[in-house]
């Protein structure tokens, strides 16, 4: 397996499969920190490449400027055209004031302040998701607890209706990661999509129907831009944005979480030890160490340059917060999982600027309020078969973490 | 620990203790100083920090750079002393800041 530069593609569906992808990251960073990727394989060879960034200061410095870097056309590394832009990425595809009045309509409603409101629905689900498997023993800690939590929360949080959430829960994994089955994946991705847009559609027609609540769906349904309201399908696409958002990155991040405490039991000690001091920093350092959302892509629009490399306006340049969040320049000893790590700028939420994570306030919320849950009832945790993790190149995805327990 | 005057759009004074090294968004939030949002906790991602920073302080805090700027454009009654609160880091030597809350924020 070579760990030599010029041997890594990041367009490789192989390379994504290989189980020391973050040395090879360290590799890129270290010897070529900004290198170029082509497509090789199957329905993408003939897609325009992409510059690859891995360090910390050149991610921040492509995320903050978004004038130079913008996100259209698309934020994918492959090629997308207009109308798959904007029903696959909605306003994460977006700039300007189009991207902004679209993200303002539910920028209050993520505000940290307002994500509090559903703290005690939070801990309801945790609490019945942890009860179910807990006189078992033993469960997929993935699949039966850490995936499924977050899930009932943003369902809840959008008013979705109560049934088929598991079947949202696998479309979205193929819309995101669909890529993880190989070049024979791609078609999946969307096809995915048009049904998670469908059936927001559907919802959005049906919520009309009933006079606007709380819900996160009426307040999409009831704001006007322009003076004009959003179409079924307009909210649709902005119902499959949050729910796919709000699903796939936090039960990747509680998944691991409990992948990572098996691995570092002492880490896992100091937070049954003292859940409420170590909580806001032990979040913050899964979603550093795992960075669920690997990369985002930017666009130039002109020429430019970034740590002396020249980029020609037009070139895709694509930021690796998983590598950068590693980056031995930004982080002491990056490749521990530490807890307690302060101060912890990680880019897991992005690298900054107008398209930070909507969602972070609700992530660091709910990834809490599981581990609290889990420790109140289980503990003495010890693998129960291989964990089962996603060759993706954007989602850093676990589907199954089997362990075994004690009830106390 | 350096001292933040919040002048709120009904024109009451807030005298804040802030230390060092927190932005003035997080310190209006924290001193309940209404008026001042921050719904994206800080990040230069939503505009609702909006406050107006007099002439007198202008010159001594960094300068806002073209992601704020951007924001700025929306930000309602929007003038030449406009700043994102969550921009502008407390140092010692801004002990004494005064801010002017704006009358809405988006």
């Amino acid at each position: 397996m070579t760990t030599d530069v010029d041997g890594i593609n990041l367009t490789s569906f192989e390379f994504w499969r290989r189980p020391d992808r973050m040395d090879a990251f360290a590799k890129l960073r270290a010897e070529r920190p900004i290198s170029w990727h082509e497509f090789v394989d199957g329905p993408e060879r003939g897609m325009k490449g992409f510059w690859a960034l891995t360090r910390y200061d050149d991610v921040v410095q492509v995320s903050t400027d978004s004038k130079t870097f913008a996100n259209s056309p698309t934020t994918t590394i492959g090629d997308q055209d207009a109308e798959e832009a904007r029903t696959e990425g909605w306003f994460l595809n977006m700039d300007g004031a189009e991207h902004f009045r679209l993200r303002h309509v539910v920028a209050k409603a993520f505000s940290p302040q307002n994500v509090e409101r559903l703290r005690h629905l939070a801990q309801g689900h945790a609490e019945d998701l942890v009860l179910a498997a807990k006189e078992r023993g033993s469960c997929d800690f993935a699949a039966d607890i850490a995936q499924p939590f977050p899930i009932e929360v943003i369902c809840d949080f959008l008013g979705a209706p109560k049934d088929n959430r598991q079947w949202l829960h696998q479309t979205t994994l193929v819309a995101l990661a669909g890529d993880a089955a190989g070049p024979q994946g791609l078609d999946a991705i969307p096809r995915a999509f048009h049904e998670l847009n469908a059936y927001g559609e559907m919802i959005a027609r049906d919520r009309r129907k009933r006079p606007p609540g709380a819900d996160l769906l009426s307040v999409i349904i009831e704001a006007e831009i322009d003076g004009r309201k959003l179409s079924d399908q307009e909210v649709g696409i902005f119902f499959q944005l949050l729910v796919t958002a709000g699903m796939e990155t936090t039960g990747t991040a509680g998944a691991h979480l409990f992948r990572v405490f098996l691995d570092n039991p002492d880490q896992m000690a100091l937070w049954v030890a003292d859940p409420k001091s170590i909580a806001p920093t032990g979040v913050e350092e899964i979603v550093r160490y795992i960075s669920p959302i690997m990369h985002m892509r930017r666009t130039a629009t002109a020429d430019t340059e970034i740590a002396g490399q020249p980029i020609s306006a037009g070139d895709k340049v694509v930021m690796w917060y998983i590598a950068a969040n590693r980056d031995p320049a930004r982080f002491a000893n990056p490749d521990d999982f530490d807890v307690r790590r302060a101060p912890n700028p990680h880019l897991g939420f992005g690298g900054g600027g107008r398209h930070t994570c909507l969602g972070a306030h609700l992530a660091r919320m709910e990834l809490p309020i599981l581990v609290e849950s889990v420790f109140q009832h289980l503990r003495d945790f010890e693998p129960n078969g291989p964990a089962v993790t996603v060759p993706s190149r954007f989602v850093n995805g676990i589907t199954s973490l089997p362990v075994r327990y004690r009830a106390i | 620990m350096p001292k933040v005057t919040f002048v709120t759009r009904d024109g009451r004074e807030i005298v804040a203790n802030v230390s060092e090294g927190t932005n003035v968004m997080r310190a209006a939030v924290d001193n309940c100083v209404p008026g001042i949002d921050g719904d994206c906790g800080g990040s230069c991602a939503c505009g609702t920090c909006h406050v107006y920073i007099s002439a007198e302080w202008s010159g001594m805090v960094a300068a806002a750079k073209s992601g704020e700027l951007d924001l700025l454009d929306f930000a309602p009654e929007r003038d030449a002393s406009s700043r994102l609160g969550c921009q502008i880091t407390i140092t010692a030597e801004l002990d004494g800041l005064v801010v002017t809350v704006p009358n809405s924020q988006l």
